[in-house]
């Protein structure tokens, strides 16, 4: 009964053609295509990296020391004779590892709470969003700095931290995503038919607001990278001698006179990653945001 | 310089072939010899000296305690002074020489300090043979004294007498050879004996001196920032007369600015915005040399040995001495020192630098090799993949050096999980809690081997490393302390390398010689060895 409530407010839009609309406006602006294209690249690195690194990661060449860029490697190897390439492809792994799960720590509590807050009110809204301005007033990195020197260094508690600091973006956002939803008739006739306050928030309210959601999650995807790669450059994050850019940046900004390809490499990785998924979110953002399609339309 | 070596060459798997004297073999002055009683006369010249101005010194390490007794690592050096001073004699061979004891007469069982007369603490108070007293007896009976661990052949039931207001014995259980070079301003050891104030302690508590230092020495603390800097300013009423005639030092202050980056110490030099830094990294050094504002000398006496241990009292280690061999086999030292060293420094398989009273390059070490490493491992019985913990300082050098073992090791199946702990979380795990399987570290030059390797031996106490019990090394090294025949000595210590060999407990890797890198407006610079003596530095106010 509830769900046919939820269907009936939908748009009957063919299912294929929508789609096909969606991409078509997300792909409407050319940074969105590169964004793609980028992300795209970097998935595959992590699904196939054993296939697509030249060499093992952790395997040193001691005669190869601070080799420059050459045939053999072809982003030259680190301090300890280490080809930086392949070290770059298997980071990407750490990278979108902790970026993934960071996110859907994040998504996973926010939303949550955002729901609950939006629609309960009065005060578990107050108690859960004074918990959340509380947490918001602390700079992201310094508070992930902090859970990570209390939890220990290593790639799940640099998950975990980076995950509760991206949490309260997401709790805000949908909890006033769902102040507004609420307040719509479909939701008042799922109160009437008697839909309990948790069927309705799954069922009616969380469809709703995941538009948004879905952008916030691809900007934070892009921020969980960049933190990640600061955890790791204050030694705080994933722990040697698993590829990290992070990592990698560190070690390449102490050798960056003598071997300046260890540090730009990383730092080319980071910086084209979270380019690519900010450009994604942008063109998502435009996708989905409705005045931007009637503006479209008109 | 008699004793300022030519720099080590590098080796090729076997130690140096061609010795480069780095210490000298008669490190410490024959305990039964009277000393001079004048006070050492400072180097710089008295025309040239220039009074006023700071110095901003650069430093790693973070002050845990500026209690001496309690400094695990760097203390407030200049605010003290110990009863010895650590100088290069007339021969131009360090020696111990007098500071707060004018003289001093030694015998197997006791050494007796006559003191200065006149020298008061910056809070006032007066250097007597009490405090003196009080200050020895809280450094071998203090149970978390770093102290004790250098003044092992000091009778710790009844350290002292005072003998008169300026005159008080330190009573020995056996003769020690290290007991006065320890009590001298010679690096490491040095930074635990200096002298504190009695009326300090007595007025606000012993642990007030953790964060405010008072002892005699030439500047008196000012402020301090932990993980930031140390500040401290000119003593007014330090005793030490400076080659003008006045009163020492000649620098009105000095910032001591701790900076656990060596890239960023580097730059900080190379943008002339600090006056000293020590142990530029191997990479580094080329472009060193190149600082045109700057001097860049090598010392080799504050260099550092690499080494890395295992723990005697848990698995895998414990009672395994072919798993421990095995792991000596597979160290490729030689690349670690390539690698990580970047050309400055040489890979070391003994305790004993080369140079050093104990050096013997035909004593048995393990030689890298990876077949012998595979069978040792086959005779220990482990059945692999084996994963071990390798507790490591975050410090670079450290953590590179670790990522090789780690390789090395993972050759044979052995992986090693890195735990890289910043350093005073280090000390806490594996010196005090022994929380550890297998560990790194690094270890200066000691004046006199004897008490370190006492420490590093230890089976036990607070600052102990792997706490093995090795049968007949304590009595070894107390048998060297105890000789004064250096050729005796000698053979004492190759019998204690030898015994550290096959005992396996610890891993010797590369040494790495120091350097330092001195602004050229800094003058009158003179430590190669031992404390810095800022006391007789000065600024030429015409070099920018």
């Amino acid at each position: 009964m509830t769900h046919a409530v939820s269907t009936w407010v939908s748009t009957p839009t063919p299912r294929v053609s929508h789609h096909f609309g969606f991409l078509r406006r997300l792909l409407e602006t050319r940074l969105a295509g590169a964004g793609l294209v980028i992300s795209a690249i970097v998935v595959l690195c992590a699904l196939a990296a054993p296939l697509l690194a030249p060499y093992d990661p952790n395997e040193q060449d001691y005669l190869a020391l601070r080799d420059p860029p050459s045939a053999a490697h072809v982003l030259g190897t680190d301090d300890i004779g280490r080809d930086v390439l392949s070290r770059i492809i298997f980071g990407s792994r750490v990278s979108l590892e902790v970026g993934l799960f960071a996110v859907a720590i994040a998504i996973a509590v926010g939303v949550s709470l955002g729901l609950v807050a939006g629609y309960a009110g009065g005060l578990a809204d107050d108690v859960i969003m004074r918990i959340v301005d509380a947490v918001q007033a602390f700079p992201n990195l310094v508070l992930a700095l902090a859970i990570t020197a209390a939890l220990g260094p290593s790639i799940a508690n640099a998950m975990i931290a980076i995950g509760f600091v991206g949490t309260p973006g997401i709790a805000r956002l949908t909890r006033g995503q769902t102040l507004s939803v609420r307040e719509r008739e479909f939701v008042a006739a799922a109160r009437v038919c008697g839909a309990t306050p948790l069927v309705i928030m799954r069922l009616h309210i969380w469809p709703n607001v995941t538009a948004p959601i879905v952008v916030q999650a691809t900007l934070l995807m892009g921020t969980a990278i960049v933190t990640e790669a600061a955890l790791s450059f204050l030694g705080v994050g994933v722990q040697p001698p698993t590829p990290s850019w992070g990592a990698m940046l560190r070690t390449g900004s102490q050798y960056l006179e003598v071997a300046p390809w260890i540090g730009m490499a990383s730092g080319a990785a980071i910086f084209l990653t979270v380019l690519a998924f900010n450009f994604v979110g942008d063109g998502l953002r435009r996708a989905l945001d409705p005045r931007l399609a009637s503006r479209r339309r008109q | 310089m008699a004793c300022r070596p030519s720099a080590p060459a590098a080796s090729s798997g076997a130690p140096p072939a061609t010795v480069a004297p780095i210490v000298p073999s008669q490190a410490t002055a024959p305990p039964v010899a009277a000393a001079p009683t004048s006070a050492p006369a400072p180097t710089a010249s008295a025309v040239a000296v220039k009074r006023g101005g700071q110095a901003t010194i650069l430093q790693t390490n973070d002050f845990v305690s500026m209690d001496p007794i309690f400094a695990s690592g760097p203390t407030a050096a200049a605010c003290y002074d110990n009863l010895l001073a650590w100088r290069p004699g007339t021969d131009g061979k360090y020696a111990v020489q007098p500071s707060l004891a004018r003289a001093w007469e030694s015998s197997a069982d006791k050494i007796v300090f006559h003191l200065r007369d006149g020298v008061k603490f910056h809070d006032g108070s007066d250097l007597t043979a009490d405090a003196v007293a009080w200050n020895l007896n809280r450094m071998v009976q203090n149970p978390k004294s770093f102290a004790r661990n250098y003044l092992s052949a000091v009778d710790a039931n009844n350290p002292t007498a005072v003998l008169d207001p300026l005159t008080l014995q330190l009573n020995l259980t056996r003769p020690s050879a290290a007991v006065l070079a320890n009590l001298s301003d010679s690096a490491a050891q040095g930074n635990n004996t200096g002298i504190v104030s009695k009326k300090a302690a007595d007025d606000h508590g012993e642990q007030w001196l953790a964060l405010n230092p008072v002892g005699t020495g030439p500047f008196r603390f000012v402020s301090f920032a932990s993980g930031d800097k140390l500040q401290v300013q000119r003593n007014e009423n330090y005793w030490r007369m400076g080659a003008d005639g006045k009163a020492l030092p000649y620098l009105d202050s000095i910032t001591y600015r701790v900076i656990v980056e060596a890239t960023t110490q580097f730059n900080e030099m190379r943008a002339g915005t600090s006056d000293f830094a020590m142990n530029v990294l191997g990479r580094d050094v080329p472009a060193a040399k190149q600082i045109t504002h700057a001097v860049y000398t090598e010392s080799p006496f504050s260099g550092n040995k690499r080494q890395y241990f295992f723990n005697s009292l848990k698995p895998p280690f414990q009672d395994n001495l072919s798993l421990r061999q095995a792991i000596h086999y597979a160290v490729d030292r030689d690349a670690i020192a390539k690698a990580v060293g970047s050309g400055f420094g040489f890979g070391l398989p003994y305790e004993f630098v080369p140079g050093a009273i104990g050096y013997d390059s035909t004593a048995p070490f393990y030689e890298f090799n990876l077949d012998k490493a595979k069978q040792k491992l086959q005779e220990s019985g482990i059945s692999t993949p084996l994963e071990v913990r390798f507790t490591v300082h975050n410090r670079e050098q450290d953590v590179q050096q670790a990522q090789m073992i780690q390789q090395m090791a993972d050759k044979l199946g052995i992986k090693l999980n890195l735990d890289v702990v910043e350093r005073v979380a280090w000390g806490e795990k594996v010196r005090i809690q022994n929380d550890f399987l297998m560990a790194s570290r690094q270890s200066g030059v000691a004046v006199d081997p004897t008490d370190d390797l006492l420490v590093t031996w230890a089976e036990g106490g607070n600052s102990a490393y792997h706490r093995a019990h090795v049968d007949g090394l304590i009595d070894t090294l107390h048998q060297a302390d105890a000789e004064y025949d250096t050729a005796k000595r000698q053979a004492l210590f190759v019998q204690a390398q030898k015994l550290m060999y096959d005992s396996a407990w610890f891993g010797y890797i590369w040494f790495e010689p120091g350097n330092f890198l001195v602004h050229k407006r800094v003058q009158g610079f003179p430590a190669t060895w031992g404390s810095l003596r800022e006391a007789e530095w000065w600024i030429d106010p015409t070099v920018q």
